[in-house]
Parts: structure tokens; C-alpha cells; sequence
């Protein structure tokens, strides 16, 4: 006997009304909101501080909320990097998901690859660790377990990234570090080249030579690390033979994307005292001293 | 001779229903006829300019909750809120640092309603932000972004930007403590750019220093010239999900 499938579902029998399957849906989020934020309202005031005071500097002085994250990368590289160019090739990536990941198949479905909610997962888990581990050790929170670093004081470990710019000295037949590479004179003697004002081309370019060992320690090395974990987390789920198709690989970086902007966040916000130390929640001041 | 059956009279509802939604004021005003019928539903939401954002049939898996959560939809809502408390802030708020801050302390003590209308912007401002990056998360886990829609995530990512910009502008005006200071940090960001820094903050603070000048433009900004741009993009998005054949479907 011939097998009989049923008739397929037109397309047109699958769809509803808007008004009132849609609109009905529309009002009542917009109602939940509105009663939400009045009573998140009466409850809760917007804070007014004490009148401005260019001369009194809170301390400490925090950027809003959302850019917290960057202030907190702020912490562990070169300004401009942090602030500017990590952010601004973030946002162009971003905008660049679709033209990368071209392929029409697995849309409009949540997750959609066979093992993406598996990537997800532990895209977010991982990059929060590491993000953690990396927060910590900036903070020289593994100095007692990192004294066998060589090249280091007797006694001293790696309190952060610049310990290797301040404290690390070694010597490789002629070379000393730091000394020697703190002030490289420039080829053929030419100057950075200052465009009007203090616009230079080259930061690490001072008067007299390039600071190589400063280039290193707030640019090179972290974004090194930026890029290298980002590989090595798509790299290992290549490995578990969960990453297959160009979408798996935009989950991976996407999440891991969106995990790590949520823990520089949340450790701008909750855990970045006086001084922008590194504190528990409850020793951040909600009034900092000076506002 | 055949029987045909006729209407009964109209019963008293009937007719309270015709004199209230089919008298002529009624129908000037709203083309379709009150929507209790199907016709009468794909009428109301195509005639009518803020519904017809809307197509007048959906797939049934889009009107699930779980699909959208509603985010693109509530983000927009908090736009619109925004404005109409933002419009009310206006009125007793002078962007001048004499009297910025004396008019944020009457908000709280001398205008009815005026601390309410002020803590529901920051709220909803707080609540844009978060359901604009939530609202991108759910357009990305469910591969909406994927072909014919690339453009669409694009325009969402300047819309992103831009929310973070209308809300880091409307940050300065209290003139407290905390919004000077937290506006210095921030354009200090900006400001740490290669090359260009210098002139990113001193163009944003019309000056050297944060003060009048900068007031002024982050107001202007804030209260005109984004709402503006935003909503020309806003345009662009939803004008887009439509003519991009609606929300993404599996093929």
C-alpha cells in the first residue's frame, strides 16, 4: 500500500489576525511595563547629588552605568585602546554578524544548529571565568602564586600585567630588560611626527626613542589576549566537535562577546571602590566621598 | 411560494451599537467598522497609521511570547515614553548651569508630579538600554539577522549606539555631582582616542573644560538632534521588517 502523508499546512492557514491576537499581546506588555516603572517610580527617587563642583573631584568618579564597562577595561590597558578602538572594532564586528554568516538556513527559530544552546552555554560559562581570572590577576590577587616567575624581586610575584613593566628584570647575552628597549632610538633619527598640537603618531614615542616595554605591557599584551582566548574559545568547542557551520562560530563569539561586556560591567558597577580598587559590593559607596 | 426567512427587528443592543459606531462622526473618524469581525480587523489595523505598523495577519509562532518576548516592541515604548516625559521636563528645565540644578530641586519640591515625571525618564531611560541589548540578543539567537535581513541588523546597531548616546547626553543636565563627573569620565573615554581625542572631547565640550558650553550642546543633543535621528532610523527598522518580508521564518 502506498504510504500517505498528510496534506502540508498552507502557509495561509498557519497565520492569525494581528487585531486581536498580536495587538491583545502588545497591550498587555506595555501594560506590565507602565505599572512596573510607576511603582519602580514611587518607590525608588533619581538621585541628586550636590551641585556641580569642577573643583572637587569624587572619588570614585564613575561614567554612567553602560560605560562602565569600558572604564573597567580602562583599568588593564592603554586608554585608547580601551576606550576607542576595542569598542569601535567590537561594534563593526558586530554590525558585520549577517555579511560573515551569510547562510539562510536555522533562522528565525531560537538557536537553530544542532548544538547551539550547548555553545551558548558554555561560551557565557567560560568567558565569565576567564574574565574573572583575568580581573583578579590584574588585581594581584595570585601574587602569592606567582613568586616563581623569573626575573622577578625575591620574594614578589606578579602583582598584574605591569609588574612586568616595573619590576621584571633579565639579561640575554647583551640584552637588559627593561633598560634597553625603554628608549629605542628611531631609525635614521627622525622624531615622531607631531601633527598639530600633541597629536602624535605613535604613542610610545617620546623624545629621544620608542618605549617598547610600555607598547608591550598596555597594548600588545592584551590584545593578544583579547583575540588569542577568543580563537582558543572557538578553537576548543571545535575540539568537543560541537562548532560546525559559520553560525555555530558567530554563537561562540557573539556570546562570548555579550558575557564578557556583562562582567566588566558588573565589576565597574558593584565591585570598584575608592581609588578604583578592586571591593566587595557592600565597600563600593553609593555616595562617593567629594559628591 | 417559496418562504425566505427575514432579519428579525433589531434588538436594543443592535441598536445602541449602530448609533454609537456607525454614525457618521464615528465613521469620519475611524474608516473601518468596529473590529468584531474578521473583515472589519484586517480594516482597522491596515487604515489605521499607527497599527498599520503592524501587517494584518502574523504567522501563528510570531504571536508566541517566548518568540519576541516583545523586546523590539517594548524598546520602542520606552521611547515613546521617554518623550512624553521628557516633553513635561521641558517645561521647568533651563539648560543654563545658574539654574539647571535649582530646577532639578523644584522638580522635587515645588511641581506636582515633578519628581514622579522625572524618576519614570531615568527608569525608562535605565529600561531602554536593557531591553535594546536584550531585544539584540533575541534577534541574534534566533538568526534574524540572517539573509535578506543584514541591512536591518545593521540600522539596529546604530540604534544601539544611538540609545546609548541619547541616554549618556541626558546624563549632564541634572548638573549634580554625579552627572559633571560621570560625563567627564565618559568623554575622558573619548577623548583617549588615537589621534583624533583631543578634538572628539573638545568638540564635545565646546571647549577645554566641561561647563555652559557643554551643557548647551549635550541639551541640544539630547532633547532634539538624537530624538530626531533616532526616530528617522526607528523608521528605517520597522519599515524594513516589512519590506524584508516580516519576521524571520524557517525556510
Amino acid at each position: 500500500m502506498a504510504e500517505t502523508t498528510p496534506r502540508p499546512r498552507r502557509e495561509r492557514e498557519e497565520e492569525v489576525l494581528v487585531w486581536p491576537d498580536l495587538v491583545f499581546v502588545e497591550f498587555i506588555a506595555v501594560m506590565l511595563f507602565s505599572v512596573t516603572l510607576l511603582i519602580l517610580s514611587t518607590a525608588i527617587d533619581a538621585p541628586l547629588l550636590n551641585h556641580a563642583n569642577p573643583d572637587l573631584t569624587p572619588n570614585p568618579s564613575k561614567a554612567p552605568w553602560y560605560l562602565l564597562n569600558l572604564q573597567e577595561l580602562l583599568l588593564h590597558m592603554e586608554a585608547g585602546l580601551a576606550g576607542v578602538t576595542v569598542p569601535t572594532i567590537a561594534l563593526v564586528l558586530l554590525a558585520a554578524i549577517p555579511y560573515i554568516d551569510r547562510k539562510t538556513d536555522a533562522q528565525g527559530r531560537w538557536w537553530g544548529t544542532e548544538n547551539s544552546i550547548k555553545i551558548a552555554l558554555f561560551s557565557w560559562g567560560a568567558t565569565i571565568v576567564l574574565m574573572w581570572l583575568l580581573i583578579l590577576f590584574d588585581a594581584g590577587k595570585f601574587e602569592p602564586y606567582t613568586r616563581w616567575f623569573p626575573g622577578l624581586p625575591d620574594g614578589k610575584g606578579l602583582s598584574g600585567l605591569r609588574t612586568l613593566q616595573t619590576d621584571w628584570k633579565w639579561t640575554l647575552g647583551g640584552l637588559r630588560y627593561p633598560n634597553d628597549l625603554t628608549n629605542i632610538p628611531a631609525p635614521f633619527g627622525i622624531d615622531n611626527i607631531n601633527l598639530a598640537g600633541d597629536r602624535k603618531v605613535f604613542l610610545y614615542w617620546n623624545k629621544g626613542g620608542i618605549n617598547l616595554v610600555a607598547f608591550m605591557v598596555e597594548q600588545i599584551i592584551p590584545m593578544t589576549v583579547i583575540i588569542g582566548l577568543s580563537v582558543l574559545l572557538v578553537l576548543v568547542q571545535k575540539v568537543f566537535r560541537w562548532v560546525h557551520t559559520t553560525r555555530d562560530v558567530m554563537i561562540v563569539l557573539f556570546s562570548g562577546f555579550m558575557a564578557a561586556f556583562l562582567v566588566l560591567t558588573i565589576v565597574g558597577t558593584f565591585f570598584r571602590g575608592e581609588g578604583q580598587n578592586l571591593v566587595p559590593p557592600w565597600e563600593v559607596p553609593i555616595h562617593p566621598h567629594g559628591a | 411560494m417559496a418562504v425566505t426567512e427575514q432579519p428579525g427587528k433589531p434588538g436594543l443592543g443592535e441598536r445602541i451599537y449602530a448609533l454609537l459606531f456607525q454614525n457618521y462622526i464615528w465613521r469620519s473618524v475611524f474608516r473601518s467598522g468596529y473590529p468584531n469581525t474578521p473583515r472589519n480587523q484586517m480594516l482597522v489595523v491596515a487604515t489605521n497609521v499607527f497599527l498599520h505598523l503592524h501587517p494584518t495577519r502574523i504567522h501563528r509562532t510570531h504571536v508566541k511570547i517566548t518568540h519576541t518576548y516583545c523586546l523590539g516592541g517594548l524598546s520602542f515604548f520606552m521611547f515613546l515614553g521617554l518623550t512624553v516625559t521628557g516633553v513635561l521636563l521641558m517645561f521647568y528645565y533651563i539648560p543654563s548651569t545658574e539654574t539647571a540644578y535649582i530646577n532639578m530641586k523644584a522638580l522635587e519640591t515645588d511641581v506636582q508630579f515633578g519628581l514622579l515625571m522625572r524618576n519614570m525618564h531615568r527608569w525608562m531611560a535605565h529600561a531602554m538600554v536593557i531591553l535594546v541589548f536584550l531585544h539584540m540578543m533575541r534577534v541574534f539567537y534566533t538568526g534574524a539577522y540572517k539573509p535578506p535581513r543584514e541591512f536591518n541588523w545593521v540600522v539596529g546597531v546604530v540604534l544601539l549606539v544611538l540609545t546609548i548616546l541619547l541616554s549618556f547626553t541626558g546624563y549632564l543636565l541634572p548638573w549634580d555631582q554625579l552627572s559633571i563627573w560621570a560625563i567627564t569620565v565618559g568623554s575622558n573615554i573619548a577623548g583617549s582616542a588615537p589621534v583624533l581625542g583631543g578634538d572628539v572631547k573638545f568638540t564635545l565640550f565646546g571647549g577645554f573644560s566641561i561647563g555652559q558650553t557643554s551643557l548647551i550642546r549635550f541639551y541640544t543633543l539630547h532633547v532634539i538632534a538624537l530624538p530626531l535621528l533616532a526616530a528617522v532610523f526607528m523608521t528605517v527598522h520597522f519599515w524594513r521588517i516589512r519590506r524584508d518580508g516580516g519576521m524571520a521564518r524557517p525556510l
